[in-house]
């Protein structure tokens, strides 16, 4: 698994926390931050058009690239928070071979995570931030 | 294993090839040397990505270079950019079960030969 640090610093939207992290406290640490995405989630939020627009042609390109291939595509919007969502392929193995259309597509994420299912499939996560900005940070 | 560059184990596997691939073809210098370039981006991505190693093969009949990070999983959140502009520059991305270690997941980029013919 990942290795922990004993220093980690998570850049945050308000600032960065840093914290030492060990097994003691990795618990409170991730209870921290989620208390903070659902503070932030009961803002008032509006959709970022732009950044939803985003999201849906990479979805669509996605989609297009792979559909002759036998993965299934989906995505999730406005979860866990409100401001997040997720396009995720899910495969035995994948394999992408337009990889200049599929970078085109991936470039929009803030983010990918790759790992193995407990049912043996393998999990591509492409996350994407700021679907939705608060009214106050207008 | 943080001072083991990929680089050095694909120019090992390259070497190894081109006496098979001789006296057709030859290694394109231009070509290898581009070839490092991606290797130490490659580099940077396991590292922050915390896998476990590397593994380097070389399809015989395409010439093309495969080159996997192995581990747990593969997160990229830091130098996602970088991530984008590799995966740009290769022939096919691919991710698959490592058959030695079940546990495990191969990201896989698979990039152009380096050889040329003679």
């Amino acid at each position: 698994m990942k290795e922990l640090h004993t220093y980690d610093i998570i850049k945050w939207k308000w600032g960065i926390i840093v914290k030492k992290l060990d097994e003691s406290n990795i618990d409170e640490l991730i209870k921290l931050i989620a208390e903070r995405a659902q503070k932030e989630s009961q803002r008032t939020q509006i959709v970022n058009p732009y950044r939803v627009k985003e999201f849906t042609e990479s979805y669509n390109e996605i989609k297009e690239i792979i559909k002759l291939n036998k993965y299934k595509v989906e995505y999730l919007m406005y979860q866990p928070y409100t401001s997040m969502g997720a396009i995720s392929i899910i495969g035995k193995d994948v394999n992408i071979y337009n990889t200049e259309v599929f970078s085109k597509a991936c470039c929009r994420a803030s983010n990918i995570d790759i790992y193995k299912l407990s049912d043996g499939n393998i999990k591509i996560d492409l996350t994407f931030h700021g679907l939705t900005k608060s009214l106050e940070d207008e | 294993m943080g001072d083991i560059k990929v680089f050095d184990i694909v120019y090992e596997v390259i070497k190894e090839a081109t006496s098979q691939f001789y006296p057709i073809w030859g290694i394109d210098e231009e070509r290898l040397h581009v070839l490092q370039q991606y290797c130490d981006v490659i580099d940077i991505l396991r590292s922050e990505s915390g896998a476990e190693g590397y593994t380097v093969d070389i399809d015989d009949i395409n010439m093309t270079i495969n080159i996997g990070i192995v581990g747990y999983d593969f997160s990229i959140n830091n130098n996602f950019k970088m991530f984008n502009e590799l995966m740009d520059r290769t022939v096919k991305f691919s991710v698959s079960k490592d058959k030695e270690f079940e546990d495990m997941i191969i990201v896989c980029f698979t990039f152009p030969s380096v050889w040329s013919k003679v």
